[in-house]
């Protein structure tokens, strides 16, 4: 791994955002939008619920959530840009390997996903007086898990971009979402249909909404979920860079690389 | 730099090594054999030509010269390194540039060059970038944003691009095919003098005659994935029989080898020529 290919990403993915206002206004724009509409919910829900804590777990939910979306989108929209400016090749025919391109995506878009998420925290504080701290111990092995499964997910959706061309843009805009239903994001995973509960709990954000949901409702730090999220991030993780690897080499035998917007 | 992808060279051999060495590479795509038993090399300093009609291999064989294609079989090397083993160690000390490649809009060129003088590790980025601008004279453009250069430049800009790290090994695809014949002429004057200068080698195809008569040391002609015929272009006019390369071109692309020019084109490249020269243009 050469530290200077990597480098090398991270300034075109920053030098591309600062000559595209809809890049920098798309940090906050969608999750502004997402916490207002949440935010007036749950102020509603408030006098007519008496479930625990219900404005902080619904509001912690869209700001935690949103850090697991971001980050596989902004993995993705790193590969897809590349590839919208027909200007791939170039990397590719350069001494920058497959990893260094996929480190130097993931250390961009963990400043633009850390950005965004303090920003939204602030907003959330501001104008709906949740504290995103009030997760306490929760919040960073949360974070560093939905991260984990962001980077997942966002691998995938490189290797499917890498095999199958732009026709596979559409995955950065839905996996997440498509996954959000079963993940338990919003309410618990016993509240889904028995035959829904093992997908949810085979998805590792479910783990950190619950461990979540109980530190704002009781206190509890539910280490185990916690460290359960955590291993199956290990899990996706080296599925997502092993499909990655075995997408790269089928689209250089199939000889797909050099074709502009294959 | 993968163990054993190196060739075990000292360094006081390495300059007797090759810069392009392909040996009995063939490349499939499905049932369709792109690249059939091709094998060639191209020694340090030399200026090549890959001609050949479209569909002939030309693109496929950069590409996996480039490591962006692998080949079903074979072995490429370049500079030494064994490309398939360690693609990254093989490219550090090329580039490439080629006319199908676009200049990324949303990058000033500034930008461009300093994001591939990391990717090629080049000591001092703005060193490199100021002589490379000044060469190309390009120095008014550094600032500007891609989208804003008219075709022509974004090639120049391009071509920048492929000299920003003082490559040993050039790879160009058409490199002047956008531009204008008086561009054209100055680009090919350009690398020309700097593979002189800098004992660069070039591996260059090209559809323009004239221009590969004039830049040219060796010419390689390919058809149908195989070497048709391999010598310099005074060589291949005589034997041919023809005025200029554009019409040993037309005669080797028409399938118009009789008995005595196939027999003459054998002998150049020691490899039997093909009689369907026209390719597969799919």
């Amino acid at each position: 791994m050469s530290f200077r290919h990597v480098k090398g990403v991270v300034l075109q993915n920053f030098y591309v955002m600062k000559h595209s206002p809809l890049r920098i206004m798309e940090m906050v724009y969608w999750p502004f939008i997402e916490v207002i509409l949440w935010g007036f919910i749950t102020t509603y829900l408030e006098g007519h619920s008496d479930i625990p804590g219900g404005v902080a777990i619904l509001l912690g939910a869209v700001v935690l959530w949103d850090v697991c979306f971001r980050t596989q989108q902004e993995l993705a929209m790193t590969q897809l840009m590349d590839m919208w400016d027909r200007s791939i090749l170039n990397l590719y025919a350069s001494p920058l390997r497959q990893r260094e391109y996929v480190a130097g995506a993931i250390v961009f878009s963990f400043v633009r996903v850390a950005l965004g998420t303090l920003l939204l925290s602030v907003f959330v504080g501001v104008a709906f007086g949740f504290n995103i701290l009030d997760t306490g111990a929760v919040l960073v092995p949360a974070f560093l898990v939905l991260l984990g499964f962001g980077w997942a997910l966002g691998l995938l959706i490189r290797a499917c971009v890498l095999r199958f061309g732009s026709n596979a843009e559409v995955l950065a805009w839905s996996l997440a979402l498509l996954l959000q239903p079963v993940a338990a994001v919003f309410y618990p995973i016993d509240s889904l249909p028995g035959w829904l509960q093992p997908i949810a709990q085979a998805i590792p954000v479910s783990h950190v909404f619950e461990a979540a949901r109980a530190f704002l409702a009781d206190g509890d730090v539910l280490w185990g979920q916690l460290a359960l999220g955590a291993g199956l991030d290990v899990v996706y993780l080296a599925a997502g860079a092993w499909i990655l690897s075995v997408a790269y080499r089928s689209v250089r035998a199939r000889g797909l690389l050099s074709r502009p917007g294959y | 730099m993968d163990r054993g992808a190196q060739i075990d060279v000292t360094e006081h051999d390495a300059a007797s090594v090759p810069a392009i060495r392909v040996v009995d590479v063939v490349k499939d795509f499905g049932a369709r054999r792109v690249i059939d038993h091709l094998s060639f090399t191209v020694p340090r300093g030399e200026v090549c030509a890959l001609l050949g009609p479209n569909g002939a291999g030309k693109t496929t064989t950069i590409h996996m010269l480039l490591g962006l294609t692998l080949p079903t079989s074979g072995t490429i090397e370049i500079l030494g390194t064994d490309v398939v083993a360690d693609r990254s160690g093989a490219l550090a000390r090329t580039n490439f540039t080629a006319s199908y490649v676009s200049l990324p809009w949303r990058l000033k060129v500034r930008e461009l060059l300093r994001i591939f003088c990391e990717l090629y590790e080049v000591p001092d980025p703005d060193a490199a970038i100021a002589e490379v601008a000044s060469l190309l004279g390009i120095e008014r453009f550094l600032d500007r944003l891609g989208q804003s250069l008219s075709t022509g430049q974004q090639t120049i800009v391009l071509l920048a691009k492929a000299l920003v790290n003082r490559p040993e090994l050039l790879f160009l695809d058409e490199p002047t095919a956008s531009l204008d014949p008086e561009r054209a002429v100055t680009v090919r004057t350009l690398l020309r003098r700097i593979a002189d200068e800098r004992k660069m080698t070039i591996l260059i195809t090209s559809h323009n005659m004239i221009e590969v008569e004039r830049i040219a040391d060796r010419i390689l002609f390919i058809a149908n994935g195989r070497v048709a015929a391999d010598s310099t272009a005074a060589e291949l006019r005589e034997r041919f029989g023809a005025d200029d390369l554009e019409e040993v071109y037309l005669k080797v692309a028409a399938g118009a080898l009789d008995e005595s020019s196939a027999e003459a084109a054998l002998e150049l490249s020691g490899t039997a020529p093909t009689t369907d020269l026209m390719g597969d243009d799919s």
